[in-house]
């Protein structure tokens, strides 16, 4: 009993003040607004940390722009939703325009202020709509205004330009950003004040507000709906105006629907693909290259050089190999483009007997009598050297440390190096050939053929290559004797070439 | 008295530390490859008179006969001693062999390169010995990453540097001009046209960008890398941007600014933050000046001449009319006599948003006011 009796008392309370279609009228509102101010804002100070955080949230610019579009398209649904609710208002109901400012709005001001200032009791008594909410309806509807002016010309730049100078866009954006930051500073200022943290009116949410707040906000409003001014009129009567009104306002509806449709498709403003700043071929030789790549000259001969195969020696191990015969020009072929001279690779110097025993940094190069103590044949043994020996030439060192690593060959005079037995058959025929042979061979480089006595005789490009008697008139010896020549014989045999020679070069 | 001392002794110590901060910093750029050089040199020094014996033909007294390659191109196997002693490495009496570590015996091993290309792109993997920084870096640029497809043609460390006539490397003209022109003529007679490079040549400036400011020295990026469109602007800031440098030519610096407030350069800059691997098809600077034959906007040939700038519009914007180039404000800050109607717009809401607002919020603090002294007299009469 006591329960519907309060029940009954607090349906009494309450007045009923926005129907339903007020109440959807200001969710579209609240949800358009958020969304056109956060994904407009946003790309107003697009360099803001929160920005860019919001921004990679939404998924990119792009789409940040196509949201905001889609709720600025919401946005121009919502005010066709206005008009028909406003219109329908006006023409059907024929209800009191309470929106529209008037002088009793400009006396309410004038009351509230002196009110705040203390110099009134009482605040101003006010209707339906306070000043305060007129102020902020016919801000949104100026800045609705504006909003879609400009963003009009934003979405639609080649069609504004093709009416209006192109400072307009500029313009227009400076306008749009400008607006947008008022309403949402106006927002947050007037409308949270006065309805959230004044008193929270949540009647736009339920639809009544109770009799103590009406009196005391909207006591004009009270007492007309009391005296029952607000009542819609009868049936009949809204019937007759609703038929004439519905359809009226369809075909305007139907206008501005086409005109949103424009406004949303009216133009393909830029390409959608990316063109590429440039056209040009990125590889374009130049006509005269300034700097050859690989000198070529002019005129070479054409002959050419063909690679001679190995010619060290590849015989085993006879016992009678000696450094001068076989172990100083296999050195010499491939050793001896590094370990050669005193700044020879790991200061290892195979050009002569003494220094090649000496070995260097790792260690003696030769142990005689102990291959296995001598660096050079550990090395080659290990195998994967740069200069590397075949296993028949390694075989043939092995043998020659083995056999005490002789400097001459047993039957070449030894120790005593007398060399006046000497001819070209027994000596210098294969030490020519074995040493300058890869070059001065079946080659000829530079026109010297050392392979026979009468080629070696006669010489090559830079003269005779051996004047019997003549060592110094001989090229061949000169050459060797001036150093560094790529096939170089030892100093001994050097030696032995100019007594050689001096004696008349005998070729048997 | 006393102070006197210990201020002394406090330059002393200022001085020592300015002198030690010194000698850190002018320690020359190249100091760790050289010693690397240095080092090596000293351990495997070998006697380049050697192989000059018979290369350097001339000296020699000999004609060292050159290799016919399969395609027919001869290979020039002569080295002058003089071009070699010459250049940087030359200088330095770096051996032959450290360059040529596949010839370690004689005779060589044949050549088994088919053509001349062929035997450059396979010898200039030496450089990597003392070189690597540079060489992983050319390996990873645009350069690389052709010669890695399958393209000869694309540029090797020799391309540039040349080979026995290495010489100390330069980013200026005529360095530029032996190098880059050689493949890239086309791009080179624009660039040698346009505002920068026409500058370079005939006034010899040492300001303007040559190519490698733009694309990188061994790290060429080309355009197809990802990312370069949309960074270059950064590129172009790197000068653009600079103010001493600037007011020498009377440019304005407001150039980027200006292009970050507009709709198409707060995108570009969005991109470049969030999404550098993506590209989008809004231009950067290249795309309305030019990239290579870039113009002075006072040149009539130039892209963002007055009148050529519809043409330049077009280009995305395909139904763009005569009054839509004006819509860009041409890198100037809007004021009153350039644009007057952005002007007056911005004065507009920078008057409106404060008096507003401003009158808004007073409302409130007073309405606050009033209603807690409404309170406390309510409470006081209670």
């Amino acid at each position: 009993m006591l329960e519907q009796d309060v029940r009954v008392a607090h349906q009494e309370d309450r007045i009923r003040r926005f129907s339903v279609f007020d109440r959807v009228e200001h969710w579209l509102q609240v949800i358009t607004f958020v969304a056109l101010a956060f994904t407009g804002l946003i790309q107003k100070w697009p360099e803001a940390g929160f920005s860019q955080w919001a921004i990679s949230a939404l998924g990119s610019i792009e789409t940040t722009r196509v949201i905001h579009r889609v709720f600025a398209t919401m946005l121009l649904l919502a005010v066709v939703y206005h008009l028909f609710t406003a219109g329908k208002r006006i023409f059907v109901n024929r209800a009191p325009r309470t929106m529209l400012p008037s002088m009793s709005d400009a006396r309410a001001v004038w009351t509230s202020v002196r009110f705040h200032f203390g110099r009134n009791q009482e605040p101003p008594v006010q209707g339906r709509f306070t000043w305060e909410e007129k102020i902020e309806y016919w801000a949104i509807v100026w800045g609705t205004l504006v909003m879609t002016v400009t963003g009009f010309m934003l979405w639609n730049p080649i069609a504004t330009a093709r009416f209006l100078p192109g400072q307009f866009i500029p313009a227009a954006k400076a306008a749009h950003g400008g607006e947008a930051l008022l309403a949402v500073l106006a927002i947050l200022v007037w409308h949270f004040y006065h309805v959230h943290l004044r008193h929270f009116n949540t009647s736009i949410f339920t639809g009544y507000m109770s009799r103590r707040e009406m009196a005391k906000e909207h006591a004009l409003e009270l007492a007309a709906i009391e005296a029952g001014k607000f009542d819609p009129p009868p049936m009949e009567v809204t019937e007759a105006r609703r038929r004439r009104f519905v359809p009226a306002y369809s075909v305007v509806a139907g206008a501005l629907l086409v005109g949103i449709y424009f406004f949303v498709t009216f133009e393909d403003t830029a390409i959608q693909t990316i063109q590429p700043p440039e056209d040009v071929l990125v590889f374009v030789p130049a006509p005269t290259p300034t700097v050859p790549l690989v000198t070529t000259t002019a005129g070479t001969s054409a002959e050419t050089t063909t690679t001679t195969e190995s010619t060290t020696s590849t015989t085993g191990a006879t016992g009678s190999d000696s450094w001068t015969t076989t172990i100083e020009p296999m050195f010499s072929a491939t050793c001896g483009a590094c370990h050669r001279g005193s700044s020879g690779f790991a200061g290892l110097d195979l050009s002569s007997y003494e220094t090649a025993v000496a070995g260097g940094t790792s260690g003696p190069g030769i142990v005689p009598g102990d291959p296995d103590s001598s660096v050079i044949y550990q090395r080659q043994e290990a195998g994967g050297h740069a200069g590397q020996l075949t296993n028949a030439e390694l075989a043939t060192l092995r043998a020659w440390i083995e056999a005490g690593a002789p400097e001459t060959p047993a039957d070449a005079g030894g120790e005593d190096g007398s060399a006046s037995g000497s001819t070209w058959d027994g000596t210098f025929g294969a030490l020519l050939a074995d040493d300058c042979g890869s070059c001065h061979g079946a080659g000829a480089l530079g026109g010297l053929n050392v392979t026979s006595y009468a080629l070696a005789v006669e010489g090559g490009n830079s003269g005779p290559g051996i004047v019997p008697g003549d060592a110094n008139a001989s090229e061949i010896y000169t050459k060797q004797a001036a150093g560094g020549h790529p096939g170089m014989l030892s100093d001994d045999q050097i030696a032995e070439l100019a007594t050689w020679i001096d004696a008349g070069a005998p070729e048997k | 008295m006393k102070s006197g001392w210990r201020l002394a002794w406090l330059c002393l110590a200022g001085a020592a530390l300015f002198g030690a901060f010194l000698t850190v910093e002018t320690s020359p750029v190249r100091a760790q490859e050289t010693t690397q050089e240095t080092n090596q040199e000293q351990d495997i020094r070998f006697d380049n008179g050697y192989c000059l014996g018979c290369h350097d033909g001339e000296t020699a007294g000999i004609s060292l006969s050159n290799i016919e390659l399969p395609s027919g191109e001869i290979l020039d196997i002569n080295v002058h001693r003089d071009t070699y002693e010459s250049s940087v490495h030359g200088q330095l009496e770096m051996s032959c062999v450290l360059c040529h570590t596949d010839i370690s015996e004689f005779p060589h091993d044949p050549i088994e390169a088919e053509d001349l290309r062929d035997f450059a792109v396979s010898n200039y993997t030496a450089c990597a010995t003392c070189h690597d920084s540079q060489y992983s870096a050319t390996h990873d640029s645009v350069h690389g990453a052709a010669l890695l497809a399958g393209n000869n043609e694309a540029a090797v460390c020799t391309d540039c540097h040349g080979a026995h006539d290495v010489q100390e490397a330069t980013t200026r003209a005529p360095a530029i001009q032996r190098t880059c022109e050689n493949c890239h003529f086309e791009i080179y007679t624009a660039y040698q046209d346009s505002v920068h490079g026409a500058d370079l040549f005939l006034a010899g400036n040492p300001d303007v960008p040559t190519c490698t400011d733009c694309h990188g020295v061994h790290d060429v990026e080309g355009p197809a890398v990802a990312g370069f469109h949309l960074f270059s602007p950064q590129i172009c800031a790197d000068c653009h941007d600079d103010q001493e440098l600037m007011d020498k030519y009377g440019i304005s610096t407001d150039v980027f600014d200006t292009y970050v407030a507009d709709f198409h350069g707060s995108t570009v800059v969005i991109f470049e933050e969030l999404f550098p691997d993506q590209e989008t098809n809004k231009p950067v600077c290249i795309d309305c000046h030019g990239v290579h034959n870039i113009a002075s906007a006072d040149n009539p040939n130039s892209q963002t001449f007055r009148a050529n700038l519809l043409g330049t519009c077009q280009r995305c914007h395909p139904e763009a009319t005569t009054n839509f180039p004006t819509s860009w404000l041409s890198h100037y800050q809007p004021t009153r006599e350039n644009t007057p109607l952005v002007y007056y717009v911005n004065l507009f809401y920078r008057i409106l948003i404060p008096l507003v607002i401003g009158a808004m919020l007073l409302w409130v603090i007073v309405d606050i006011f009033r209603k807690l002294a409404a309170r406390r007299k309510e409470v006081a009469s209670a």
